[in-house]
Protein backbone atom coordinates (compact mmCIF):
# COMPACT_ATOMS: atom_id res chain seq x y z
CA UNK A 1 0.00 0.00 0.00
CA UNK A 2 2.92 2.15 0.69
CA UNK A 3 5.77 3.75 -1.20
CA UNK A 4 8.48 1.13 -1.08
CA UNK A 5 11.57 2.25 0.99
CA UNK A 6 8.92 2.16 4.28
CA UNK A 7 10.00 1.22 7.36
CA UNK A 8 6.44 0.59 8.89
CA UNK A 9 6.00 -2.79 10.45
CA UNK A 10 3.22 -5.05 8.25
CA UNK A 11 2.03 -6.56 11.15
CA UNK A 12 0.85 -5.51 14.81
CA UNK A 13 3.36 -7.70 16.19
CA UNK A 14 6.29 -6.44 14.79
CA UNK A 15 4.84 -2.76 16.19
CA UNK A 16 4.41 -4.37 19.25
CA UNK A 17 7.86 -6.15 19.39
CA UNK A 18 9.67 -2.53 18.72
CA UNK A 19 7.82 -0.70 21.20
CA UNK A 20 7.04 -3.01 24.27
CA UNK A 21 10.91 -4.24 25.05
CA UNK A 22 11.13 0.51 25.49
CA UNK A 23 8.95 -0.02 29.19
CA UNK A 24 6.95 3.07 28.48
CA UNK A 25 4.18 0.78 30.03
CA UNK A 26 0.63 2.67 30.89
CA UNK A 27 -1.38 1.16 34.02
CA UNK A 28 -4.63 1.29 34.18
CA UNK A 29 -5.94 1.28 37.89
CA UNK A 30 -9.13 0.40 38.75
CA UNK A 31 -11.26 3.11 41.14
CA UNK A 32 -14.23 3.41 42.97
CA UNK A 33 -16.92 4.81 41.38
CA UNK A 34 -17.22 7.41 44.20
CA UNK A 35 -13.70 8.50 43.88
CA UNK A 36 -12.94 7.00 47.25
CA UNK A 37 -10.26 5.39 46.49
CA UNK A 38 -7.73 3.76 44.00
CA UNK A 39 -7.31 -0.22 43.47
CA UNK A 40 -3.46 0.00 43.93
CA UNK A 41 -0.97 -0.84 46.79
CA UNK A 42 -1.01 -3.81 48.86
CA UNK A 43 -3.80 -3.04 50.71
CA UNK A 44 -6.20 -1.99 48.20
CA UNK A 45 -5.29 -3.98 45.30
CA UNK A 46 -7.30 -7.16 45.49
CA UNK A 47 -10.03 -6.02 47.27
CA UNK A 48 -13.74 -6.31 45.82
CA UNK A 49 -15.82 -3.13 46.95
CA UNK A 50 -14.70 -0.23 48.40
CA UNK A 51 -14.03 0.30 52.16
CA UNK A 52 -15.07 3.96 52.40
CA UNK A 53 -18.50 3.49 50.89
CA UNK A 54 -19.09 0.00 49.93
CA UNK A 55 -19.78 0.42 46.12
CA UNK A 56 -18.60 -2.61 44.47
CA UNK A 57 -15.70 -2.62 42.42
CA UNK A 58 -16.65 -3.86 39.04
CA UNK A 59 -20.23 -3.38 37.28
CA UNK A 60 -23.57 -5.32 37.79
CA UNK A 61 -24.89 -6.82 34.64
CA UNK A 62 -28.63 -6.36 34.86
CA UNK A 63 -28.65 -10.10 34.05
CA UNK A 64 -26.24 -11.38 36.48
CA UNK A 65 -27.25 -14.33 38.04
CA UNK A 66 -24.88 -14.05 40.68
CA UNK A 67 -22.17 -16.35 41.96
CA UNK A 68 -23.48 -19.57 40.33
CA UNK A 69 -22.20 -22.55 41.65
CA UNK A 70 -20.05 -24.98 39.23
CA UNK A 71 -19.56 -23.08 36.25
CA UNK A 72 -16.53 -23.90 34.54
CA UNK A 73 -14.27 -20.24 34.13
CA UNK A 74 -15.70 -17.29 36.46
CA UNK A 75 -17.24 -14.47 33.97
CA UNK A 76 -14.97 -11.56 33.29
CA UNK A 77 -15.79 -8.83 35.33
CA UNK A 78 -15.88 -5.13 33.91
CA UNK A 79 -14.66 -2.27 36.51
CA UNK A 80 -16.91 0.00 37.28
CA UNK A 81 -14.55 3.14 36.87
CA UNK A 82 -11.10 3.01 35.44
CA UNK A 83 -8.01 5.22 35.22
CA UNK A 84 -5.17 5.07 32.73
CA UNK A 85 -2.23 6.06 34.47
CA UNK A 86 1.78 6.75 32.57
CA UNK A 87 4.10 6.48 34.96
CA UNK A 88 6.92 9.54 34.53
CA UNK A 89 10.03 8.68 35.45
CA UNK A 90 10.53 6.55 32.36
CA UNK A 91 10.01 8.65 30.05
CA UNK A 92 12.25 11.50 31.24
CA UNK A 93 14.87 8.79 31.65
CA UNK A 94 14.25 8.31 27.94
CA UNK A 95 14.08 11.88 27.23
CA UNK A 96 17.54 12.15 28.53
CA UNK A 97 18.76 8.95 26.55
CA UNK A 98 18.65 11.12 23.21
CA UNK A 99 21.34 13.33 23.06
CA UNK A 100 19.80 16.13 20.80
CA UNK A 101 16.73 15.88 23.12
CA UNK A 102 19.25 15.87 26.77
CA UNK A 103 20.32 19.36 25.27
CA UNK A 104 17.84 20.98 24.86
CA UNK A 105 16.02 20.28 28.14
CA UNK A 106 18.98 22.50 29.37
CA UNK A 107 18.16 25.59 26.88
CA UNK A 108 16.73 27.65 29.17
CA UNK A 109 20.03 28.13 31.42
CA UNK A 110 22.46 27.86 28.13
CA UNK A 111 20.65 29.73 25.44
CA UNK A 112 18.16 31.78 26.29
CA UNK A 113 18.90 35.26 26.15
CA UNK A 114 18.25 37.45 29.57
CA UNK A 115 17.46 41.06 28.07
CA UNK A 116 14.59 41.88 30.07
CA UNK A 117 12.06 41.01 27.43
CA UNK A 118 9.16 38.18 28.33
CA UNK A 119 9.98 35.68 25.61
CA UNK A 120 9.84 32.44 27.60
CA UNK A 121 8.39 31.34 31.48
CA UNK A 122 12.32 31.27 32.34
CA UNK A 123 12.47 35.13 32.29
CA UNK A 124 9.54 35.37 34.73
CA UNK A 125 9.82 36.83 38.09
CA UNK A 126 8.82 33.33 39.50
CA UNK A 127 11.17 31.27 37.92
CA UNK A 128 13.97 33.21 39.58
CA UNK A 129 12.19 33.56 42.67
CA UNK A 130 12.21 29.30 42.55
CA UNK A 131 15.71 29.43 41.70
CA UNK A 132 16.37 31.77 44.74
CA UNK A 133 14.24 29.37 46.57
CA UNK A 134 15.96 25.94 46.18
CA UNK A 135 19.43 26.64 45.14
CA UNK A 136 20.60 23.40 44.87
CA UNK A 137 17.66 22.59 42.64
CA UNK A 138 18.67 25.66 40.12
CA UNK A 139 22.24 24.96 40.24
CA UNK A 140 21.99 22.10 37.49
CA UNK A 141 19.85 22.92 34.52
CA UNK A 142 18.84 19.54 33.40
CA UNK A 143 16.28 19.50 36.60
CA UNK A 144 13.12 19.95 35.28
CA UNK A 145 10.41 22.47 35.65
CA UNK A 146 6.86 21.10 34.56
CA UNK A 147 3.50 23.00 33.82
CA UNK A 148 0.42 20.25 35.14
CA UNK A 149 -2.95 21.27 32.59
CA UNK A 150 -6.45 19.57 33.25
CA UNK A 151 -10.08 19.48 32.10
CA UNK A 152 -12.74 17.92 31.79
CA UNK A 153 -13.78 17.43 27.79
CA UNK A 154 -15.68 15.26 25.39
CA UNK A 155 -13.98 12.99 22.62
CA UNK A 156 -16.98 12.19 21.19
CA UNK A 157 -17.81 15.94 19.76
CA UNK A 158 -21.19 16.20 21.46
CA UNK A 159 -22.61 18.04 24.48
CA UNK A 160 -23.57 14.89 26.57
CA UNK A 161 -22.92 14.45 30.14
CA UNK A 162 -23.77 10.49 30.40
CA UNK A 163 -19.72 10.46 30.22
CA UNK A 164 -16.55 12.30 31.67
CA UNK A 165 -13.33 12.26 30.51
CA UNK A 166 -10.49 14.18 32.37
CA UNK A 167 -6.95 13.74 30.60
CA UNK A 168 -3.81 15.54 32.65
CA UNK A 169 -1.36 16.57 31.02
CA UNK A 170 2.53 17.62 31.86
CA UNK A 171 4.32 20.14 29.74
CA UNK A 172 8.24 20.66 30.38
CA UNK A 173 9.27 24.19 30.59
CA UNK A 174 12.99 23.89 29.97
CA UNK A 175 12.91 23.35 26.78
CA UNK A 176 12.93 26.01 23.75
CA UNK A 177 9.65 27.98 23.05
CA UNK A 178 10.16 26.41 18.98
CA UNK A 179 9.41 23.03 20.25
CA UNK B 1 5.10 23.04 22.67
CA UNK B 2 5.00 20.28 20.32
CA UNK B 3 2.50 16.89 20.99
CA UNK B 4 5.82 14.88 21.42
CA UNK B 5 6.97 16.79 24.64
CA UNK B 6 3.54 16.79 26.10
CA UNK B 7 3.13 13.99 28.05
CA UNK B 8 -0.76 12.64 28.86
CA UNK B 9 -0.12 11.05 32.31
CA UNK B 10 -3.45 10.29 33.62
CA UNK B 11 -6.88 9.98 32.19
CA UNK B 12 -9.82 9.54 34.47
CA UNK B 13 -12.79 8.22 32.67
CA UNK B 14 -15.84 7.30 34.14
CA UNK B 15 -20.10 8.42 34.46
CA UNK B 16 -18.82 11.31 36.78
CA UNK B 17 -16.74 13.99 36.79
CA UNK B 18 -13.86 13.48 39.86
CA UNK B 19 -14.67 17.16 41.10
CA UNK B 20 -13.49 17.46 44.36
CA UNK B 21 -12.02 13.85 44.68
CA UNK B 22 -9.53 14.38 41.86
CA UNK B 23 -6.93 14.23 44.45
CA UNK B 24 -7.50 10.45 44.96
CA UNK B 25 -6.95 10.19 40.99
CA UNK B 26 -3.88 12.73 41.22
CA UNK B 27 -1.84 10.55 44.06
CA UNK B 28 0.01 7.84 41.88
CA UNK B 29 1.99 11.19 40.00
CA UNK B 30 2.12 12.96 43.59
CA UNK B 31 4.40 10.11 44.74
CA UNK B 32 6.60 10.16 41.41
CA UNK B 33 7.16 13.86 41.87
CA UNK B 34 8.22 13.49 45.48
CA UNK B 35 10.54 10.84 44.59
CA UNK B 36 11.82 13.10 41.83
CA UNK B 37 12.01 15.68 44.72
CA UNK B 38 13.35 13.70 47.41
CA UNK B 39 17.37 14.70 48.72
CA UNK B 40 18.68 11.89 46.36
CA UNK B 41 16.54 12.47 42.90
CA UNK B 42 16.54 9.68 40.23
CA UNK B 43 19.61 8.67 38.75
CA UNK B 44 19.37 8.96 35.07
CA UNK B 45 21.76 8.63 32.36
CA UNK B 46 22.65 12.32 30.14
CA UNK B 47 23.44 11.15 26.96
CA UNK B 48 24.77 14.91 25.92
CA UNK B 49 26.87 15.36 28.42
CA UNK B 50 27.85 11.41 28.64
CA UNK B 51 26.79 10.66 32.52
CA UNK B 52 25.63 10.22 35.07
CA UNK B 53 23.46 12.64 37.38
CA UNK B 54 20.55 13.04 39.78
CA UNK B 55 17.23 14.25 38.15
CA UNK B 56 14.95 16.50 40.02
CA UNK B 57 11.67 17.86 39.36
CA UNK B 58 8.97 20.35 39.94
CA UNK B 59 5.61 21.32 39.10
CA UNK B 60 5.73 25.23 38.04
CA UNK B 61 2.47 26.03 37.12
CA UNK B 62 -0.54 24.31 36.69
CA UNK B 63 -2.66 25.16 33.56
CA UNK B 64 -6.67 25.35 34.17
CA UNK B 65 -10.11 26.84 34.29
CA UNK B 66 -11.59 28.71 36.96
CA UNK B 67 -13.88 25.77 38.31
CA UNK B 68 -11.16 23.23 38.14
CA UNK B 69 -8.96 25.49 39.84
CA UNK B 70 -10.92 25.29 42.81
CA UNK B 71 -10.79 21.38 42.22
CA UNK B 72 -7.52 20.83 42.43
CA UNK B 73 -6.53 23.36 44.81
CA UNK B 74 -9.21 21.86 46.99
CA UNK B 75 -10.42 25.65 47.91
CA UNK B 76 -13.80 27.55 47.42
CA UNK B 77 -13.79 29.98 44.06
CA UNK B 78 -17.15 31.44 44.36
CA UNK B 79 -19.61 32.86 47.09
CA UNK B 80 -17.52 35.07 49.93
CA UNK B 81 -14.25 33.58 50.06
CA UNK B 82 -13.50 33.92 45.99
CA UNK B 83 -10.21 34.49 45.87
CA UNK B 84 -7.73 31.47 46.69
CA UNK B 85 -4.89 33.87 47.39
CA UNK B 86 -6.53 36.22 49.89
CA UNK B 87 -8.18 33.55 52.53
CA UNK B 88 -10.11 35.77 55.19
CA UNK B 89 -8.91 38.97 53.58
CA UNK B 90 -11.05 39.15 51.08
CA UNK B 91 -13.52 41.88 52.01
CA UNK B 92 -16.71 40.70 50.67
CA UNK B 93 -20.58 41.57 50.99
CA UNK B 94 -23.33 40.27 49.85
CA UNK B 95 -25.65 43.27 47.49
CA UNK B 96 -29.49 41.76 48.64
CA UNK B 97 -30.93 44.01 45.75
CA UNK B 98 -28.88 42.57 42.92
CA UNK B 99 -28.61 38.97 44.76
CA UNK B 100 -24.60 39.18 44.27
CA UNK B 101 -21.54 39.23 46.07
CA UNK B 102 -18.89 41.88 45.13
CA UNK B 103 -15.76 42.40 46.56
CA UNK B 104 -14.53 45.48 48.15
CA UNK B 105 -11.32 46.11 49.84
CA UNK B 106 -9.56 47.29 46.41
CA UNK B 107 -8.77 50.70 48.58
CA UNK B 108 -5.88 49.07 49.79
CA UNK B 109 -4.16 48.81 46.90
CA UNK B 110 -3.44 52.53 46.95
CA UNK B 111 -0.56 54.29 48.63
CA UNK B 112 -0.64 54.47 52.38
CA UNK B 113 -0.95 58.36 52.10
CA UNK B 114 -3.81 58.51 49.46
CA UNK B 115 -7.10 61.10 50.22
CA UNK B 116 -9.01 58.20 49.27
CA UNK B 117 -8.05 55.75 51.94
CA UNK B 118 -9.15 58.24 54.48
CA UNK B 119 -12.97 58.65 55.50
CA UNK B 120 -15.63 59.18 53.60
CA UNK B 121 -19.00 58.75 52.77
CA UNK B 122 -18.97 56.98 49.96
CA UNK B 123 -16.91 54.18 51.50
CA UNK B 124 -19.69 53.90 55.03
CA UNK B 125 -17.62 56.89 56.52
CA UNK B 126 -14.70 54.17 57.75
CA UNK B 127 -11.06 54.52 56.63
CA UNK B 128 -8.85 51.78 55.21
CA UNK B 129 -5.23 51.57 56.78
Amino acid sequence: MLPKPNELPSTTHEAKQIVCPLGLEIKKIHACPNDCILYRGKDYENLDECPVCKASRYKIRRDDPGNVEGEERPRKKIPAKVMWYAPIIPRLKHLFRNKYHAKLLQWHKEDCKLDNMLRHPANGSQWRAIDREFPEFAKDARNIRFALSTDGMNPFGEQSSSHSTWPLTLCIYNLPPWL
Amino acid sequence: MKRKFIMMLVLIQGPKQPGNDIDVYLRPLIEEFLLSWSETGVRVWDEYKQEHFDLRALLFVTINDWPALSNLSGQTNKGYNACIHCFDDLDSIYLKKCRKVVYLGYRRFLSMNHPVRKKGKHFKVKADH
